[in-house]
């Protein structure tokens, strides 16, 4: 009895990884003082339309609780290094996530090709830093 | 003595041919408060190149009475699939009255895609923007 749910369950598993379809990649690094995930920004994009996603930082908790400053960008790459899409800082305490939204819109002209955004984030002396690569076909 | 001129005038419309070779094209914005100028840009670069200019601002000289100080914020976008994205970015005082040439450098990755890259050099004055643009195709490795 106790083997034939395993089964059951096992087969189960099995049949939801083959149906979930990821849409989109998510992608988070974790350092010593915090984590910075990536979520929600498609995997492909057609020219002449708008991208969303968020980028989420968590302040890992702390003996005594400590407010600190963030600062984050989200850079796109160029032929000129890495550019400045968008930029902003706040102030968070340990133990707390905050999360941003962005909606970014590709050009009707754009090439296509696949692109990288890169999502970075400071606090005091930690940089943490994640890429999302994103394909972008002509304008349908 | 036709044909003597005519030569002439073939060979001096050969030697400015020559001489004129577009290596940049610059650009220049002139507003109510100051002008600037981009110059020296080359139109083509190969990645690992470093692509060198230089930026004038120029604040006219009140009428009269003293000459104040400017704030001056001047940033460097290029254009991407996702809009503009900032390269560079600097502030810093200047006397009205004076020009201030900035040498641009802008060095390009080893791995650049080829293509046609739009720069665009943004000033800013006491409220006022200005801005000037530069076309330069970045080609194969040479």
């Amino acid at each position: 009895m106790r083997t034939t749910l395993l089964s059951l369950f096992a087969t189960f598993l099995i049949a939801v990884s083959f149906t979930t379809v990821p849409v989109s990649a998510a992608g988070s690094a974790v350092g010593e003082t915090f984590v910075l995930s990536v979520e929600g920004f498609p995997d492909s994009a057609a020219a002449g339309t708008t991208v969303s996603g968020k980028i989420s930082i968590t302040l890992l908790d702390s003996i005594r609780a400590v407010t600190r400053q963030v600062s984050f960008t989200i850079t796109s790459e160029t032929p000129f290094g890495e550019a400045v899409l968008k930029s902003g800082t706040f102030t968070m305490t340990s133990g707390q996530t905050r999360t941003v939204s962005f909606t970014l819109p590709i050009a009707g002209d754009a090439r296509p090709g696949t692109y990288t955004l890169r999502a970075n984030a400071t606090i005091v002396n930690e940089t943490l830093s994640v890429d999302h690569a994103i394909d972008i076909a002509g304008k349908k | 003595m036709r044909n003597t001129a005519l030569s002439l005038f073939a060979a001096f419309l050969m030697t400015l041919t020559f001489a004129v070779a577009p290596a940049s094209a610059d650009d220049a914005a002139t507003g109510q408060r100051f002008s600037v100028s981009l110059q020296g840009l080359s139109d083509f670069a190969a990645p690992g190149d470093e692509l060198e200019g230089q930026l004038s601002i120029t604040i006219p000289a009140p009428q009269s009475g003293v000459r104040p100080k400017k704030q001056v914020f001047v940033t460097a976008t290029v254009v991407t699939p996702f809009g503009e994205a900032t390269i560079f970015n600097s502030s810093f005082r200047m006397t009205a009255g004076q020009t201030r040439t900035i040498p641009l450098s802008f060095p390009i990755e080893e791995d650049a895609a080829p293509g046609l890259y739009r720069i665009k050099i943004g000033v800013t004055i006491d409220g006022e923007s200005l801005s000037v643009g530069h076309e330069v195709e970045v080609g194969g490795k040479r």
